[in-house]
């Protein structure tokens, strides 16, 4: 399973490297790095080095700007190697089926709304700003539901 | 089965999959390209997916050890198992040992993934005696895929006896105890060893003429055989200090030697007491049976505390301590108080051994020039405290090796342990 993660890094860093201006291809090699990293067992245990290898693909396809086929295969590479960088550890291999089944659901539900923003793409809007608004409130409310909260202190 | 309350946290995925979606989306808003959303739909839609709603309140955790009571070096089982309501993703044991505790089967973590129970197992092996716990278990279970919850449980105590040595009863106090045992006793009796020859008095049995002798001397001769006696151990334990690593230290050997004495003597039907000097004093009265020697080592289970206390020795009943007793005390001979208890109890009149544990002399720095004197004088020392003790006939045996402790007490069988006032 490690070495399928890091495949799917690689990939992930390699889509968006392919239309990097040359200058910045340094930043997808420290990418290849994190994800090298990100999948061995000492620099594995820090959370960290996942998440700065994901948001660097994602740096490098901010900056590459690949095109929507090429930028949606990236969204779903990305969120395919955040998944395999959940893999617990010392599970034995006979579980890896029915652990990427338990996953499943993650990774349809990406393609749907990949298939979704895909679609209206293809339909011609004309520009709002209001579009955009939207869209940056629905990322912050979606990062303050995601970030961790103390429990109440039971008295 | 303990239910314990949970709380959920957001685990690594979440918080990578909220980053990028932030990223991209703001990407996309400044840049003003649309299709960047592509890279924030997938991490927002599994985002989506994810729902704490009807997460467990409340996990059963058991930790549960096979045996209450085991010796060292033999292997235990323990297993844990934990019950959810609901279907977990993952579950993830993880085992730390304690110091002294081996993981002979089983690896540290064990996973097991989707399902409403899951169990682990480990077989254990301690390697130092005491009241112990054997370490710490803890669980990290996974709802939804991305919520976390942790939890840790301490296994409870296992009693873990020390193994003990080989060791006979081959030391016995000048003074033996009128009950039948299987020393020989310098008096004459009715035991098998032969002890002499002496003329037949009237009342001798006739099995005992010895014909051979009778026939030469043309007069009746008997057989005589020597008394076949109990004897009297006290084992004491210097507790004062204690130097080496976790599972050799001086107390740790000590202790071993001292239940190697006590299996030996009690098997051999004689009656063993234990005494241990450091932190509270705690004495035992000499008895026989096997029981015994649970009781002696449940006894030695507290003798772990620091004490700044100089035992009194007055204090111990005779009944603990009787004067014809043999006392072997098992000391690295570093604590002055130790050495005071020596002293005292010989100026009593008690026949007394004692058993140097320390196997590991002070380090010598490789920086100081003057460590290597130091270690010299050290060792002077040791010796002018061994010929001070032997002053007071107090034969000192060092047992430093994990050998039989019966070849380190041999050179005594030879020598006559002295009983009364020096």
């Amino acid at each position: 399973m490690k070495a399928a993660t890091a495949a799917v890094g690689v990939i992930m860093l390699a889509i968006p490297a392919l239309t990097t201006p040359r200058p910045l291809l340094a930043l997808a090699g420290v990418g290849v790095l994190l994800v090298l990293g990100s999948v061995t067992s000492r620099l594995g245990r820090l959370p960290w080095i996942g998440t700065a290898a994901a948001v660097t693909a994602a740096v490098v396809a901010v900056i590459g700007h690949p095109g929507a086929v090429l930028l949606a295969a990236e969204g779903l590479i990305i969120l395919g190697y955040v998944i395999l960088l959940d893999w617990p550890r010392p599970a034995e291999r006979a579980l890896a089926w029915r652990w990427l089944r338990l996953q499943a659901p993650a990774g349809l539900a990406g393609l749907i709304a990949t298939g979704a923003v895909l679609a209206s793409l293809a339909v011609s809007a004309p520009a709002s700003p209001w579009i955009v608004l939207t869209g940056l409130a629905c990322a912050v409310a979606a990062y303050l539901v995601a970030i961790p909260r103390e429990p109440p202190r039971q008295r | 089965m303990t239910a314990h309350p949970v709380t959920w946290r957001a685990g690594a995925r979440l918080r990578r999959l909220a980053t990028i979606a932030l990223l991209a989306m703001a990407a996309a808003a400044v840049t003003g390209h649309g299709d960047l959303l592509l890279l924030a739909a997938p991490a927002l839609a599994a985002l989506a997916m994810t729902g704490r709603r009807g997460a467990p309140a409340k996990l059963a955790l058991k930790a549960t050890v096979a045996v209450s009571r085991c010796y060292e070096g033999e292997d235990i089982e323990l297993t844990v198992s934990l019950d959810s309501p609901r279907v977990l993703d993952e579950i993830t044991f993880s085992f730390d040992p304690a110091v002294t505790v081996a993981v002979v089967c089983g690896t540290t973590t064990q996973v097991t993934v989707g399902g409403t129970s899951a169990e682990a197992r480990w077989a254990l092996r301690p390697a130092a005696w005491g009241r112990r716990t054997p370490g710490l278990v803890r669980v990290r279970c996974r709802y939804g895929s991305v919520w976390q919850a942790n939890l840790k449980m301490q296994v409870g105590t296992v009693e873990i006896f020390p193994h003990p040595p080989p060791a006979r009863a081959r030391l016995v106090p000048p003074d033996l105890l009128r009950r039948i045992g299987e020393h020989q006793a310098r008096t004459p009796g009715q035991g098998i060893e032969f002890a002499g020859i002496r003329d037949y008095v009237v009342g001798d049995r006739l099995r005992d003429v010895n014909w051979a002798v009778s026939s030469r001397r043309r007069r009746l001769h008997v057989n005589q055989r020597a008394a076949d006696r109990a004897a009297d151990l006290v084992v004491m334990l210097d507790a004062f200090s204690e130097v080496g690593p976790p599972g050799d230290s001086t107390l740790d050997v000590a202790v071993r030697g001292a239940a190697a004495l006590t299996t030996a003597y009690l098997r051999a039907g004689d009656r063993v007491g234990a005494v241990a000097l450091g932190g509270m004093l705690r004495w035992l009265a000499p008895d026989t049976g096997d029981r015994h020697f649970y009781r002696i080592a449940e006894m030695v289970f507290d003798v772990r505390q620091d004490s700044v206390v100089t035992p009194d020795l007055d204090r111990i009943p005779r009944t603990a301590l009787p004067p014809a007793a043999l006392v072997v005390l098992f000391s690295p001979l570093l604590d002055e108080r130790a050495i005071g208890a020596v002293t005292d109890l010989r100026e009593r009149g008690f026949s007394l051994i004692v058993v140097d544990v320390l196997r590991h002399e002070p380090p010598a720095s490789q920086r100081s020039d003057f460590s290597g004197l130091a270690l010299r004088l050290w060792r002077l020392d040791r010796g002018a405290l061994r010929a001070r003790l032997a002053d007071l006939a107090v034969p000192v045996v060092v047992w430093d090796t994990g050998d039989d402790l019966g070849v380190a007490l041999a050179p005594l069988r030879r020598l006559p342990i002295q009983a009364g006032r020096p």
